[in-house]
């Protein structure tokens, strides 16, 4: 029905767009709204994913703050309560001789979160203000957070499994904290906003800028 | 159209806003309100000085009040004078309780006697406590050391002045009627140091208890009160007891306490009760116990508080209460004296006080409404005998028997008592100075005799023994009896009708203590010397001078010296006492009674003893014989025998003369029949080479066996193959068996070592067996006819010519019968053993036979019955048995 497309190009550069459902492309100025083939909703690109993704990153940005400054986890002893920041059981930690662990918790806990708001940040930043940088290397960084950011549910299963097992009423409980909600929500919103992240507009970026 | 680009519809991207946005507007609103709570909730920091700071652990220590977790120690550093600065967070919402006074002290496990406190602390760790106070705020605080008493609002606060704390701490319990009501707040020592200014509170609803009239007294918990009547424990409460405590009683009607009044803290509850002070002098303290008792007709008045010495009077003064209810009998007539435990056989008087200490009694004047009161008196030794009584002196050798304060009775009925023993002037005598009650005096009278109250009539005689004992009290309390006979209570009352005050006052006479009835009866004579008697005897009595003379264990006199005679006997002096003169006359005897008698034998030990007395001293008896005994020596002194039995009974003796005295020694015994009826006295060699040997026998035994043809043996143990014998002599050492005869008395015999042959059956029928040798046979070896033993072998020797064996057997009476001229004897020892072609035989009787050896003997059923044999007859023992003969059945009719 058309011509095969050229490599090098973008698509959109060529006329031509992708429908997510089908996986067929049509042409960009005969089916504006949806797709010849399947009659799914079709655009160009993902409709408003720089705002969605700076919405969720927003609300990351709001809640990593009480999920590193309040108790994540509440440690019920013989009755009296001990708070557990993420950074205090760090600290704990590391003071108990298990650096390993330490590190390991620090990287999924707090690095992780952090760089991928940054990175995520970083890169949305760039295809907006069209900075010439290197797509690929854009497009690494992007797979490596969105990879690495479902790990970092791993701390919200420990807690649950500590709140579930601990649980001998005075003597020895284990609570959620302030900071465990707030904390998922920073891996949830970082996770759709990964997700709501259309990685052609840092192409598109780089060809406008030229 | 195709060039008119107007003509084609643009289509424009709408700048539309995603839903999504919400999402961080919300965060957003969460976020500022959180920084919000923040900023108005912020944490206040506060300093608290502890002096150390064990268990407090940063990050972990909480601050607590109410339970509620307030804060948390966040740092803990030292401070640059003292102690340890705790730096801790305290929540915003608990802000408002650090003011300048609020208290902080950390809590940590702590048991002692009265509590646990802090037993959580052992899990969880200790705490910091925080008490609000008042005052501006305040972020800098000094922790207490204690926790601090929390006075409750609106209570009673009073203070009790003690002079020690004995036992009293803060939180010590305030009980009224054992129910806690407050608790001691505080105890400080006042500026003078001399007090302790105790305060407490009383907890509102309780307040209204406390009266102006309120007396707080300690209680410790245990309250011991050992008295006569047992021992009272009293016991408060378990806390009391542990912790101690203060209790309180208020008198209904007693307005409520001013302000500010002071109570004064008791000791006790008997502190507790105001009385009257009353001074005691006393000249001794008597070992009166600390806080004696004064009694008043035996119910507790008061007490003595403290003794002290006066040196100006040289008196001991004793600071007493006394009941106010008793107060009113103190006046100038009133008399105080100690009682004393008084222990003797006549009396027991306060034994109680052995246990509570002695006492005080009091009694008040007969008039003492109209006396002046006094509150100084004279201690006395003893309550002032009254005007009651009058005093007779009697004059006595000794004190024996003697108390002071033991009855005097007449006819049974207490007339008096005794009331001082002295010596006389001379030293001689005791005075006896006796209390008699007014309303008895006229019983006594010139002829009036007294005597010891002898708790014990004593009458013995060789017939018997008669006792009479008055209550038991008389023979324990003594004391002496006014006797008047009849014929001066006849005379006493006719002078009494003649005249009254002619008759010469018997009061100024000193009496006579007679020992006892029968000597008072005598009357003076009594007092006469002692009555000296002289005992000879070969060797003297274990008896040391003094040892005393008992006629049927009652004292009669002493031994009073110990001498050699002119005659070589041994010279024992006696002093009898003048009232038993009567007991020396012609017939009595004297013996020796000293120490113990010992009688041990297999079949259990006797022992005899005098009386302690005389195991200890030895001792000498008397008795008046109605028999007569040889009871003088030629000289005219008394004979001294061994033992009463000799004394009285003396044994007759006989003797026997032996070959061997074998194991005989002096003091085996004689039996007759099993009965023992002497003893062997002694063993003497004579001339010849013999053993004499002297029995003595009991008399009523001589008679009968002191007899021509009586036999002596000795038996001894025998233990052969055939037999065990008397196996009991091994132990108890062999004896003389005797077998009476029937002869005329003679008192010499010869003795025998063996059991006579005929012991058992007197009589028989002696026959004479020949034979080639003894064999087996030996004497005592049984006859036998058909396995039953008839006779036994009771000699046996060789012939004249030694040619052969004499065997001598007796029949027993009742077989005599058996013997014919014609009967066959042949051995039974052993067996016979036959050994042939057809096998062997082997022939044995009895196993008795095979031991014993033994004669058999049958007569022959295949002849006409022959006549009984004669005794002496002789008989060929058989060498070989022939079967022939154990099959005879011959029958032979008995009595002919």
């Amino acid at each position: 029905m058309s011509d095969l497309l050229k490599p090098g190009i973008s698509a959109m550069q060529q006329g031509r767009q992708l429908c997510k459902v089908c996986t067929m492309d049509s042409l960009i100025s005969a089916n504006t709204t949806h797709c010849p083939y399947c009659g799914s909703p079709i655009s160009v690109r993902i409709k408003h994913s720089q705002q969605k993704m700076w919405a969720l990153l927003l609300t990351a940005i709001v809640f990593i703050i009480p999920a590193n400054l309040y108790p994540i986890t509440y440690l019920l002893k013989n009755s009296t309560l001990y708070p557990d920041t993420i950074f205090s059981g760090i600290i704990s930690l590391f003071d108990s001789g298990m650096i390993g662990i330490a590190l390991i918790v620090f990287i999924a806990s707090i690095l992780v979160p952090i760089l991928k708001i940054v990175a995520l940040s970083f890169i949305s930043l760039a295809v907006h203000f069209q900075w010439q940088f290197p797509p690929k290397k854009q497009l690494f960084a992007f797979k490596i957070v969105d990879w690495i950011g479902r790990w970092s549910v791993l701390d919200l299963f420990v807690i649950s499994i500590m709140v579930a097992v601990f649980d001998k009423g005075n003597f020895l409980s284990v609570y959620p904290g302030i900071a465990a909600t707030s904390f998922t929500v920073v891996v949830i919103t970082t996770l759709f906003a990964a997700q709501s992240f259309d990685t052609r507009l840092i192409w598109d970026a780089n060809t406008n800028a030229k | 159209m195709q060039n008119n680009p107007s003509d084609q519809a643009i289509i424009a991207k709408s700048r539309s806003i995603s839903p999504i946005w919400f999402l961080p507007c919300i965060a957003a609103l969460l976020g500022v309100w959180i920084l919000f709570q923040n900023i108005t909730h912020k944490n206040e920091q506060v300093t608290i000085h502890f002096k150390r700071a064990d268990s407090i652990i940063v990050d972990k220590t909480k601050v607590r009040y109410k339970g509620v977790i307030v804060g948390t120690v966040k740092k803990v550093e030292l401070d640059e004078v003292d102690g340890v600065n705790v730096i801790a967070e305290i929540e915003s919402h608990a802000v408002f309780l650090l003011k300048e006074k609020s208290q902080f002290w950390l809590v940590s496990p702590k048991a002692s006697l009265t509590s646990i406190s802090g037993l959580d602390t052992l899990f969880s760790g200790s705490y910091i406590n925080l008490l609000p106070g008042e005052g501006e705020p305040e972020n800098e605080f000094i922790a207490t050391d204690e926790q601090p008493i929390s006075i409750p609002d609106n209570a009673l606060l009073l203070t009790l002045k003690s002079k020690s704390a004995a036992s009293i701490n803060v939180g010590t319990p305030i009980f009224y009627k054992k129910i806690q009501v407050g608790e001691v707040a505080r105890v400080r020592i006042d500026k003078s140091g001399q007090f302790i200014n105790i305060q407490i509170f009383i907890e509102s609803k309780y307040s209204h208890l406390v009266k102006q009239q309120s007396r707080f007294w300690n209680i410790s918990g245990l309250n011991a009160n050992l008295s006569r009547a047992g021992i009272d424990f009293k016991l408060d409460s378990l806390t009391a007891l542990i912790a101690g405590g203060i209790t309180f009683n208020s008198p209904a009607s007693s307005s409520p306490p001013k302000a500010d009044k002071q109570y004064q803290l008791f000791d006790n509850i008997h502190d507790s009760e105001q009385g009257l002070s009353i001074l005691l002098k006393l000249k001794d303290t008597h070992n009166l116990p600390n806080r004696a008792g004064i009694l008043f007709k035996g119910h507790g008045i008061g007490r003595i508080d403290k003794i002290r010495y006066d040196s100006n009077s040289q008196l001991f003064l004793a600071e007493a209460t006394i009941n106010p209810a008793f107060a009113e009998m103190m006046t100038e007539n009133a008399q105080f004296w100690v009682e004393k435990t008084a222990l003797s056989f006549s009396k027991i008087e306060n034994l109680g006080n052995v246990i509570t200490g002695d006492y005080i009694s009091f009694t008040h004047s007969q008039q003492y409404q109209q006396e002046t009161p006094q509150s100084e008196f004279l201690l006395a030794q003893h309550k002032d005998s009254n005007n009651e009584l009058t005093s007779v002196t009697l004059t006595a050798d000794n004190a024996d028997g003697l108390t002071e304060g033991a009855p005097v009775t007449y006819k049974g009925l207490k007339i008096g008592t005794i009331s001082t023993l002295k010596l006389s002037k001379d030293s001689q005598h005791i005075k006896v100075l006796l209390n008699i009650k007014n309303k008895f005096t006229y019983l006594i009278n010139q002829q009036s005799k007294f005597h010891l109250s002898s708790g014990l009539d004593f009458k013995a005689s060789l017939t018997g023994l008669e006792l009479n004992s008055k209550p038991i009290q008389k023979i324990i309390q003594g004391g002496i009896t006014l006797y008047n006979s009849q014929r001066v209570l006849e005379k006493q009352a006719s002078e009494k009708q003649v005249s009254k005050n002619n008759k010469s006052s018997p009061f100024n006479k000193t009496f006579y203590l007679y020992s006892s009835k029968e000597t008072a009866k005598l009357g003076k004579n009594a007092f006469a010397s002692p009555l000296n008697v002289t005992l000879l005897s070969k060797e003297l009595p274990s008896v040391s001078v003094g040892s005393p003379v008992y006629y049927h264990k009652l004292q009669v006199g002493e031994v009073s010296a110990l001498a050699l005679h002119d005659s070589s006997l041994m010279q024992t002096s006696l002093k009898i006492n003048p009232q038993f003169k009567h007991l020396i006359s012609d017939s009595t005897v004297f013996w020796n009674i000293s120490g113990i008698k010992v009688d041990a034998s297999l079949s259990g030990i006797n022992i005899n003893t005098d009386s302690l007395l005389a195991i200890a001293a030895g001792g000498i008896a008397l008795e008046l014989s109605s028999k007569a005994i040889a009871n003088k020596v030629s000289t005219g002194q008394y004979r001294l025998f061994d033992s009463f039995q000799q004394a009285t009974n003396p044994p007759k003796q006989l003797t026997l003369t032996y070959d061997d005295a074998f194991d005989l020694k002096a003091g085996n015994k004689v039996k007759l029949q099993g009965l023992v009826v002497g003893e062997v006295n002694q063993l003497k060699l004579n001339k010849h080479n013999k053993v004499i040997v002297t029995l003595d026998i009991e008399p009523q035994y001589f008679n009968k066996i002191a007899k021509q043809g009586s036999r002596f043996w000795i038996v001894r143990s025998n233990i052969s193959l055939s037999g065990t014998k008397n196996l009991d002599t091994l132990i108890s050492g062999v004896f003389i068996n005797v077998s009476p005869g029937k002869g005329n008395l003679m008192a010499s015999f010869k003795g025998e070592t063996n059991e006579p042959l005929l012991a058992q059956h007197q009589t028989g029928l002696p026959i004479t067996l020949l034979a080639n040798n003894a064999g087996s046979t030996d004497i005592s070896s049984p006859v036998y006819h058909r396995q039953i033993q008839i006779g036994e072998v009771i000699d046996k020797r060789l012939n004249s010519n030694a040619s052969g064996v004499e065997i001598i057997i007796n029949i027993y009476p009742q077989y005599a019968h058996l013997i014919r001229t014609n009967s066959v004897f042949w051995p039974a020892s052993g067996f016979n053993l036959d050994i042939g072609i057809t096998g062997a035989a082997l022939k044995s009787t009895s196993l008795s036979s095979l031991l014993k050896g033994g004669i058999n003997m049958s007569t022959p059923d295949d002849q006409k019955l022959q006549p009984a044999s004669n005794a002496f007859s002789s008989f060929k023992l058989q060498i070989e048995i022939e079967d022939e003969w154990l099959q005879w059945k011959m029958k032979i009719p008995n009595g002919n």
